[in-house]
């Protein structure tokens, strides 16, 4: 079940959920499982071990709920993290991860769910994102991409493009430069 | 030596965006995750990398998880008293009656120390949770004796059948010479072994048609460390290092 909530709702419902209120953190799962599922499974490519790492990513959010912050955090971009995190976690740790393909080869289909109040504030900043991200050179964009869309290393990035691990780092590193430097204009 | 944009290559690493973008690997990755977590200085700037970074989440579309997530949630979320729930205390008092139970704590407590929280191995589950012919209608959680937010392995069970699907959360890695073993509780407050369970991977047990009614009634379950040259012991003799209420979906 999807139900929307705005950016204040959700992060209201995180705040009672801090509190103990189950109902309220009944209500942040119906609104961000499938969006959260999506995240678990963009990354670990099967749905048994993404259904059991979002298990263990919302159990987390209920136990973390207290440290969200409102004031520094979005809180689905708080969510999502958990879950991406927990995702990697699981990734390297079973080691099951999918090797051989070139840098960021996937073109990502877009999440088109119907407004939410934030919608369009999502997508500005997503444009300004993206432009940043077209700045930068190709092999830094790809890289950085697939850093974050499969939780891959520095290692496996060089691995995957065929250059030794320094050369990737730089890439890398001017690339994060660029990108907050653009993005701080 | 310049790179492009007169940036050196020798650029000097900006930790927060590789623990944000975790693009170190196990323990420089978990150095940063520990840093972030003691320096509230470094944690935001790995949030503020969070946050640039998140509208690439916008690419990724949602998909409805099954039905069965949440009961999992519900459970690993529900309310207990630290470690002192009904189980814990069952398990705790059987644990206390038996003659081998400051060894067998020790034991336990050796066994746990193995597993600190921070270092969680986490399994392979190669067998679905849930398939058309596996419908569970109860699910158990247990959780570790020596810390209660834990999890130790899940427990599903469908009566019909009589699968019993146990998945450990964490690699339990018992030592030589003890063997990891499921028990029930019966609803009289006695003991029943379930069987050996693998400390690696997820498995499907059968349960013997003449358990199953007792399965389906048992209000806890418990994981001991049982001796392997005592197998067929009729009640624990080993430290009970996990234990969980059952809860009926």
């Amino acid at each position: 079940m999807v139900v929307s909530l705005t950016r204040e709702e959700l992060a209201e419902a995180l705040e009672k959920s801090a509190r103990g209120d189950r109902a309220a953190f009944r209500r942040v799962y119906d609104a961000t499982s499938a969006k959260l599922f999506g995240v678990a499974l963009r990354i670990l490519h099967d749905r048994q071990t993404a259904e059991d790492v979002l298990q263990d990513a919302y159990v987390t959010i209920w136990n973390k709920a207290s440290t969200f912050d409102a004031t520094r955090a979005s809180p689905i971009t708080w969510l999502a993290t958990i879950t991406r995190n927990r995702s990697i976690d699981r990734l390297r740790a079973t080691g099951s991860r999918p090797t051989g393909r070139p840098l960021d080869e996937a073109t990502e289909i877009s999440d088109d769910t119907p407004n939410a109040e934030a919608m369009l504030e999502t997508r500005q900043e997503a444009g300004r994102l993206n432009a940043c991200l077209d700045e930068l050179e190709s092999r830094a964009h790809a890289a950085i991409r697939t850093a974050f869309f499969e939780g891959e290393t520095y290692e496996v990035l060089a691995q995957r493009a065929g250059v030794p691990l320094g050369t990737m780092k730089s890439w890398i590193r001017r690339g994060l430069q660029k990108l907050k430097g653009c993005l701080e204009r | 030596m310049s790179g492009p944009d007169n940036i050196p290559d020798d650029l000097p690493a900006d930790d927060a965006a590789e623990r944000s973008l975790r693009l170190n690997d196990g323990e420089a990755d978990a150095a940063l995750a520990v840093r972030a977590e003691a320096d509230p200085a470094f944690g935001a700037e790995v949030e503020a990398w969070d946050e640039r970074l998140a509208p690439l989440y916008d690419e990724i579309a949602p998909v409805e998880p099954p039905l069965t997530v949440w009961p999992r949630v519900a459970e690993g979320i529900r309310p207990q008293a630290a470690n002192d729930n009904m189980a814990t205390r069952f398990w705790r008092g059987w644990a206390m009656a038996s003659t081998s139970f400051l060894a067998a704590s020790l034991a336990g407590l050796a066994f746990l120390i193995a597993n600190p929280r921070v270092e969680r191995h986490y399994v392979n589950r190669p067998v679905p949770a849930e398939t058309p012919d596996f419908r569970p209608v109860s699910v158990a959680t247990l959780m570790s004796s020596a810390d209660p937010d834990m999890p130790i392995a899940t427990i599903t069970y469908d009566p019909q059948t009589g699968a019993l699907y146990v998945s450990p959360t964490m690699q339990m890695t018992p030592e030589a010479g003890q063997v990891p073993t499921l028990w029930l509780m019966t609803p009289e407050g006695g003991v029943q072994r379930v069987s050996d369970i693998d400390p690696g991977h997820a498995r499907t047990h059968a349960i013997p048609m003449e358990m199953r009614p007792m399965a389906a009634d048992a209000p806890a379950l418990a994981v001991s460390l049982e001796p392997a040259d005592n197998p067929d012991s009729p009640t624990p003799l080993g430290p009970v290092v996990a234990s969980g209420e059952v809860a009926r979906l």
